[in-house]
């Protein structure tokens, strides 16, 4: 006897999401009060629309930029949207180089979407159980140590995965990047493409099954296949299918891509796969899974030389990847001012202002904004990764957001660092702020202090992109946050060479 | 020793899951993995509710926020009623931060209003201040005519002033909760507490109220009184103001009015960057023609 769907997946295969979107403008006027939960709180995420417990009425938008990339006149059309909702209004940067809007009544999705249609922007299926924003080298085209662009190939899978015959019915989400150059880290992805040689052309190693939970933490592991890049997009294709024929439905807490290549064993979810791809009329070559991904992604901050002569990209660090409607409509004016009018979100939630003239950089080093966003931040600001926090999310347990700039700022104050640290910041278990990749990883918790329960964080260290990854370990079950800019100080002096700057007399 | 024990499947009455006052593990509180997962499950109906129901009976488990929210939607409405009389059922505070976190996804599902909605009334009237007014907050994540009747009276008293703290601050979450409630009649209170000269963090509550209703609300009494706090010497309210009548049907005649007067530069430049990009204008007010559209609890059959 086929066992009972549980609620969520009942309610996806009661109806997709995206049959909503003719509904939109009705559903609103109803009123979000009236809509059911799954509704609410499921299929509208297939138009990447959330509702936010946190703020009831006060609706996100999650689009899909693929490759981080963004033009001057779609990001004012997003800095418009998030204008109109005042001072509930404003935007994250995310860790998949995407953002989101936040502070939008239900009444504004219509007309938002229209909008962003318009402009060549999405944001269909970028929540839930579907294949996420998909990224790629932020540095792609302008790179000189670029292995391959990954911009061309990054769109051709979001266009195949996206079309009205690929899957819509995941088991659960699933996460997607295309590697381009030497410190392109994305092993905890479920599917990542790293550049890799084979007989001497230059194509990709596949991996498969990296992702973060409350439950499990895994790096993705070499599938032993090889493509070219004209293949990613129906091999892309092919994963999801299979997945979404065999992953496992019965328990969300172990349904990611790795679950289901432990159900088959690595040999079996292999053939089964390219059986798949064999489907689409595809051939995949065996692989011993070696790559060209040898380091640590760049931050990308500050001026960099792009291979294209006499152009440079300005990369700009966005505390803890927080805008507001007036820093998107600056940004945007000074990508087209000084720049080609293109834009790149980075995973540490920076931007980069790219094809700017050398002889132009003077002047954009003077905009007001760059007081706000400096190309040049400390060592701890600059790679300072947060999730939302609970200002938004229901599920977070302090503040991540503030409390990482915070505690960021009053540590450069009080050290100097020769190189700069890598911290990620998460709300919760469920680890969207990544805290297993950080240097120093911190996530949410309560813990007693003085008697009273406080808010705290677990800390955990080791985090490693480089050419050995690891996942950072827990080292402190609860420093309550109280204590946490001493306990940090000490940590960075002890373990990554800070030294203390001297007291101003 | 586990830090969290799981009910025991053989007994009638499992064994409390959560022990209080642990001193051991600083951690098994909110936030713990264990603890956290052990609350998703409960909240997904993978967990016997019974231990967790009769430990707040007992007073042997504390009102967490987080289990309190877990239960909203396991509950009956017989269970509801025995929780509410007892000790658990007196301070609001926790229910208040357990409301805020699950009711807005669940408060619309029928079982969940079959089993709270009229217990929480009857609790609610029963109590008196401040606890009164700590359940009406709990209560007003309900959509429905009673609860929004007991809203209107308590934000029409406050609005008469004195406008001394201790007599609205505690308030202004009911503000967005009227809103909420989307009845027609509550247009006029609302637009009213933003108009009428008072707190500042008053009237923005209030006007939080109109934008969370907005698509309920009367054309003709939401044009004028927008037009009018598009004007208001608080830039702030002002530009709420200017947001909201950019969303209209006709909004963009009113912009351009708006941008013949006088006003605050930073308002006045709102009014142009709304102009321009009229594209976004909402265009779904009034559908309903201002009122509730009818709720589909009785048709559904699900009483």
């Amino acid at each position: 006897m086929a066992a009972a769907l549980s609620k969520i997946e009942q309610a996806k295969a009661d109806l997709c999401g995206l049959e909503l979107e003719p509904q939109l403008a009705q559903l609103a006027s109803t009123g979000w009060e009236n809509l059911d939960e799954a509704t609410l709180t499921i299929r509208l995420k297939w138009l990447g629309i959330f509702f936010r417990p946190v703020t009831p009425g006060r609706f996100m938008v999650r689009l899909r930029l693929p490759n981080g990339v963004i033009q001057a006149e779609q990001l004012e059309v997003l800095a418009d949207a998030v204008d109109r909702c005042g001072d509930l209004g404003s935007a994250d940067i995310t860790t998949r180089q995407n953002i989101q809007l936040r502070g939008l009544l239900l009444e504004d999705m219509a007309p938002v979407l229209s909008a962003m249609q318009a402009m060549g922007l999405t944001s269909r299926q970028s929540g839930h159980d579907n294949p996420r924003n998909i990224t790629g080298n932020p540095f792609a085209g302008l790179d000189p140590e670029e292995l391959v662009d990954t911009r061309p190939l990054v769109d051709a899978i979001q266009r195949r995965l996206l079309a009205d015959d690929a899957p819509t019915n995941l088991p659960r989400k699933f996460n997607i990047a295309v590697g381009g150059a030497p410190d392109s880290f994305l092993l905890h992805n479920d599917l990542a493409f790293l550049p890799a040689e084979h007989n001497g052309q230059l194509g990709f190693t596949v991996m498969v099954g990296g992702f973060f939970s409350a439950q499990r933490n895994e790096l993705a592991i070499p599938l032993g296949v090889w493509l070219t890049g004209e293949q990613l997009p129906a091999f892309s294709l092919a994963v999801l299918r299979h997945f979404e024929r065999c992953g496992n439905r019965q328990a969300r807490n172990k349904s990611r891509l790795m679950y289901l290549v432990d159900e088959l064993g690595l040999e079996a979810y292999r053939e089964a796969v390219l059986a798949a791809f064999a489907d689409l009329g595809g051939q995949a070559q065996p692989h011993d899974g070696s790559h060209l991904v040898q380091r640590a992604p760049r931050s990308g901050l500050g001026v960099q030389p792009q291979k294209q002569e006499g152009l440079v990209w300005v990369g700009l660090s966005v505390p803890v990847g927080r805008l507001d409607a007036a820093s998107m409509a600056d940004l945007a004016a000074i990508a087209r001012r000084h720049g080609s009018g293109e834009l790149r979100f980075t995973e540490a939630q920076n931007v980069l202002i790219t094809g700017v003239p050398q002889q132009g950089v003077e002047a954009l080093l003077a905009e007001p904004l760059l007081q706000r966003f400096s190309p040049t931040p400390g060592p701890l600001m600059a790679e300072a990764v947060s999730c939302t926090g609970n200002r938004y999310c229901s599920f977070a347990l302090i503040p991540t957001k503030t409390t990482a700039q915070a505690v960021v700022e009053e540590l450069e104050r009080r050290l100097e660092l020769p190189h700069a640290v890598r911290t990620h910041w998460t709300g919760c278990p469920n680890a969207c702020g990544q805290p297993y990749m950080g240097e120093i990883g911190l996530m949410g918790a309560k813990a007693r202090h003085d008697g009273q329960m406080v808010e705290a964080v677990k800390l955990y260290l080791g985090g490693d992109m480089g050419a050995d990854p690891k996942l950072a370990e827990l080292h402190d079950k609860g420093v309550p946050l109280v204590q946490l800019v001493p306990v940090l100080e000490n940590l960075l002096v002890e373990r990554f060479g800070a030294r203390r700057r001297s007291p101003i007399a | 020793m586990p830090a969290v024990a799981a009910p025991s499947p053989e007994v009638g009455v499992a064994p409390l899951p959560v022990r209080l006052k642990s001193s051991a593990d600083p951690c098994n509180v909110e936030g713990d993995p264990q603890r956290w997962q052990q609350m998703q499950r409960l909240r997904r109906g993978q967990e016997p509710v019974a231990a967790w129901l009769e430990g707040l009976l007992q007073g042997e488990l504390e009102p967490a926020p987080d289990l309190l929210a877990a239960l909203w939607g396991r509950l009956d409405c017989s269970s509801v009623e025995r929780l509410l009389a007892a000790a658990v059922g007196s301070d609001p505070t926790p229910w208040m931060e357990a409301a805020r976190r699950e009711l807005p996804l669940i408060a619309a599902e029928c079982s969940v209003v079959q089993a709270w909605l009229e217990p929480l009334l009857e609790h609610q009237a029963t109590l008196a201040n401040p606890q009164q007014l700590g359940w009406l907050e709990v209560l007003a994540h309900f959509q429905d005519p009673r609860v929004a009747q007991r809203l209107r009276a308590v934000v029409l008293e406050a609005s008469r002033g004195p406008w001394t703290p201790d007599t609205w601050t505690g308030l202004l979450p009911l503000l967005p909760l009227l809103g909420r409630q989307r009845q027609h009649r509550d247009a006029v209170v609302l637009l009213q507490c933003c108009l009428d000269p008072g707190p500042l963090a008053w009237r923005q509550a209030a006007l939080e109220g109109v934008a969370l209703g907005l698509s309920a609300w009367p054309l003709p009494l939401l044009r004028p009184a927008l037009l009018r706090l598009a004007q208001d010497l608080d830039p702030a309210m002002a530009a709420g103001a200017v947001d909201l009548l950019a969303r209209l049907p006709d909004g963009q005649r009113q912009l351009r009015q708006l941008a013949a007067l006088q006003l605050d530069p930073t308002v006045a430049a709102r009014v142009q960057r709304r102009l321009q990009r009229s594209a976004m204008v909402l265009v779904v007010h009034g559908r309903q023609g201002g009122d509730i559209p009818s709720v589909s609890a009785g048709a559904d059959g699900a009483g």
